[in-house]
């Protein structure tokens, strides 16, 4: 291979991960529920990406690849003995991320936010895929439905329906969403 | 079909803020996932530096192994006891002789 192609094709893989990391990041952050896992999974689905492209292996719709490799990963995951019998809560490290913000107004976020992420919890994986889509990444109802492969109508059902949904769930728990 | 509704808006507001705080801010660039490096130099560095190592270790290995048993024959043996011992043999039969009594006289 000469120098040319190798920057070339490095290049093209920065590219797809510009183009398609958060995607990835989103579809792993909505079955795990957890930023850095989901992070993890993202990197470790690109890094097979480019070992199968170095052994010359050619995949014809790198998005879709990505895609069902990180659903999988992420599954593995939730299988896997150390995230069921694990020692430490996944969010025990929240309350250090952020220390811009004054401890009582950081208070109130983390408390709604735990609030969103229990309701979130109860949701389906599906609504969940259509939701962090949706706001993470500010996606409209047609790319939704051209990742995650399903007709427009359906992202928008399930969008109304994933709303409500939360709506109801808010009002169970006596949270009124912040204007 | 209608997305939003009006009423939307407080909820739509609150998962923006939510997903937002969620995603990963500044985004890793792809050299955190693989390292700068043109594939086919990865390759070869990978490869014979890796198995340079292992050939090296081995050899200090076996070198080791060869050199412990020659440094023992060559006066790492034990010291020859003092005459506490002399004529003691392993079964101990010889042993009470070999005891000296402690003197109760000051």
């Amino acid at each position: 291979m000469t120098p040319n192609s190798e920057i070339r094709r490095n290049a093209d893989f920065d590219e797809l991960y510009a183009r398609y990391g958060r995607e990835v990041w989103a579809v792993a952050y909505s079955r795990r529920m957890d930023r850095d896992a989901a992070m993890d999974i993202a990197q470790e689905s690109f890094l097979r990406l480019w070992n199968e492209r170095e052994k010359g292996t050619e995949i014809l719709n790198p998005r879709g690849w990505l895609i069902r490799v990180a659903r999988n990963l992420a599954d593995d995951m939730a299988k896997s003995a150390f995230r069921r019998h694990g020692t430490t809560a996944t969010n025990a490290m929240d309350g250090y991320r952020s220390a811009a913000k004054p401890p009582d107004v950081k208070l109130l976020q983390d408390e709604t936010f735990a609030c969103v992420r229990a309701v979130m919890e109860e949701l389906s994986v599906p609504d969940r895929d259509i939701l962090t889509l949706r706001y993470a990444l500010d996606y409209d109802s047609p790319k939704i439905a051209e990742i995650l492969e399903i007709p427009v109508t359906s992202v928008h059902m399930r969008l109304s329906r994933a709303r409500k949904r939360l709506a109801e769930k808010f009002s169970e728990r006596g949270v009124e969403p912040l204007s | 079909m209608n997305e939003h509704h009006p009423s939307d808006e407080p909820m739509d507001r609150l998962l923006s803020r939510y997903f937002q705080n969620e995603l990963p801010q500044p985004w890793p660039d792809a050299n955190a996932i693989v390292p700068v490096m043109p594939s086919s130099e990865m390759k070869s560095h990978t490869g014979l530096h890796s198995r340079v190592t292992l050939a090296a270790s081995v050899l200090i290995l076996i070198g080791l192994g060869l050199l412990l048993p020659v440094s023992s024959r060559n006066g790492n043996e034990p010291q020859s006891v003092g005459p506490l011992m002399q004529g003691a043999t392993a079964n101990g039969a010889r042993l009470l002789d070999k005891i000296v009594p402690v003197s109760t006289q000051p």
